[in-house]
């Protein structure tokens, strides 16, 4: 298994992968294909939480992807675009199966995967754990939003979008993107208060 | 959060730098002297740190495949089967027929031999098809799995 986070260290432009994949270049085409389908992967599961059907979808979602490579312009962000992609294939999916993230992560836990959910280095192990709860809760409280409110809130928060960019993938007005963002950090905070709550954290 | 002139939702854009100048004076002032937004503002912004710090684990084994089968492909693969179905069920009636009735022979006992070839022919366009598709792009399948 291979860890990836916010940053990618395949350190090739994306533009120019881009570039170059589209004049053939086998390199190219692997390196984008490797990076496109662990992003694809990781907000897939992001969405819905299902290792095996994350899969399925990240490997539609690069086919997908290299079929629209020559039509794409290359000075845009490959996220914006990547992630529509996913989005649709998931929405298509029809109303996931209702999985709840942490039961997810202790059948991964019993069949010997690591969890989905890993967390990034920090010196003192007391707080990495600290950390390792919050963000295990965090995850918890997204797998309860409404797909609505999950999907902005994941673009945002770990994928880092700006609003344009979320308004592209959502193909929702720009002008939306704030209120249902706010509402969604709104729901996700409540939810969390009540997961302290009712689990004794 | 107090005097409601001021629109909770500005806290978002604020905290996404997403704000024109205007709005965005308009919340620091707010701020300034209004506590619960303050707090409203710092829980957001840890819930956000918090998750955009986080990683996750992905497969070495992901695959994708850039160039799937081609419909021709997948079109005569399927009919290659169909025919060498049709093959199977041909013999297993032409034999019933040969016990039964062993004078006259089997009406359609020329077309087997004929089916059977056009299976074989069928199965083996589609993985040329396929064989020729990936040429360019083999290298692809050297990726670990």
């Amino acid at each position: 298994m291979a860890l990836v986070g916010t940053s990618d260290p395949e350190s090739r432009e994306d533009s120019e992968l881009v570039m170059s994949a589209r004049a053939g270049e086998v390199e190219a085409r692997e390196a984008l294909g490797r990076k496109v389908s662990r992003d694809a992967y990781v907000f897939a599961l992001q969405l819905t939480s299902d290792p095996d059907a994350s899969q399925d979808i990240a490997q539609d979602a690069v086919l997908r992807f290299f079929r629209s490579l020559d039509s794409f312009d290359e000075r845009r962000r490959i996220e914006p675009w990547l992630y529509q992609i996913v989005r649709n294939l998931v929405r298509d999916r029809g109303r996931r199966q209702v999985v709840r993230r942490y039961e997810s992560l202790d059948e991964q836990l019993d069949s010997g995967r690591p969890p989905a959910v890993a967390i990034d280095e920090a010196a003192d192990p007391a707080v990495q754990a600290d950390r390792a709860r919050l963000r295990e809760r965090i995850w918890r409280c997204v797998d309860q939003l409404s797909d609505d409110h999950r999907e902005i809130f994941v673009l945002r928060d770990h994928h880092q979008l700006s609003y344009r960019e979320i308004a592209e993938v959502l193909s929702i007005p720009e002008g939306t993107v704030m209120s249902r963002l706010h509402a969604a950090r709104m729901k996700l905070r409540a939810l969390l208060a009540a997961d302290a709550g009712g689990l004794d954290r | 959060m107090t005097a409601h002139d001021f629109d909770p939702t500005l806290l978002t854009g604020y905290l996404d730098g997403e704000l024109t100048q205007a709005d965005q004076q308009r919340v620091r002032l707010h701020l300034e002297d209004c506590a619960a937004c303050r707090a409203e503002l710092d829980e957001m912004r840890e819930l956000a740190e918090a998750t955009r710090g986080s990683a996750f684990t992905v497969p070495v084994d992901l695959q994708w495949d850039e160039t799937p089968r081609t419909n021709w492909s997948r079109g005569l693969n399927v009919a290659g089967l169909v025919l060498a179905m049709l093959a199977v069920v041909a013999v297993v009636v032409a034999l019933v027929w040969e016990l039964a009735a062993d004078d006259t022979p089997v009406p359609f006992g020329v077309i087997i031999p004929v089916v059977v070839v056009a299976a074989f022919l069928a199965v083996t366009a589609s993985a040329l098809i396929d064989r020729l598709r990936v040429r360019g792009t083999d290298p692809y399948r050297k990726v670990k799995r």
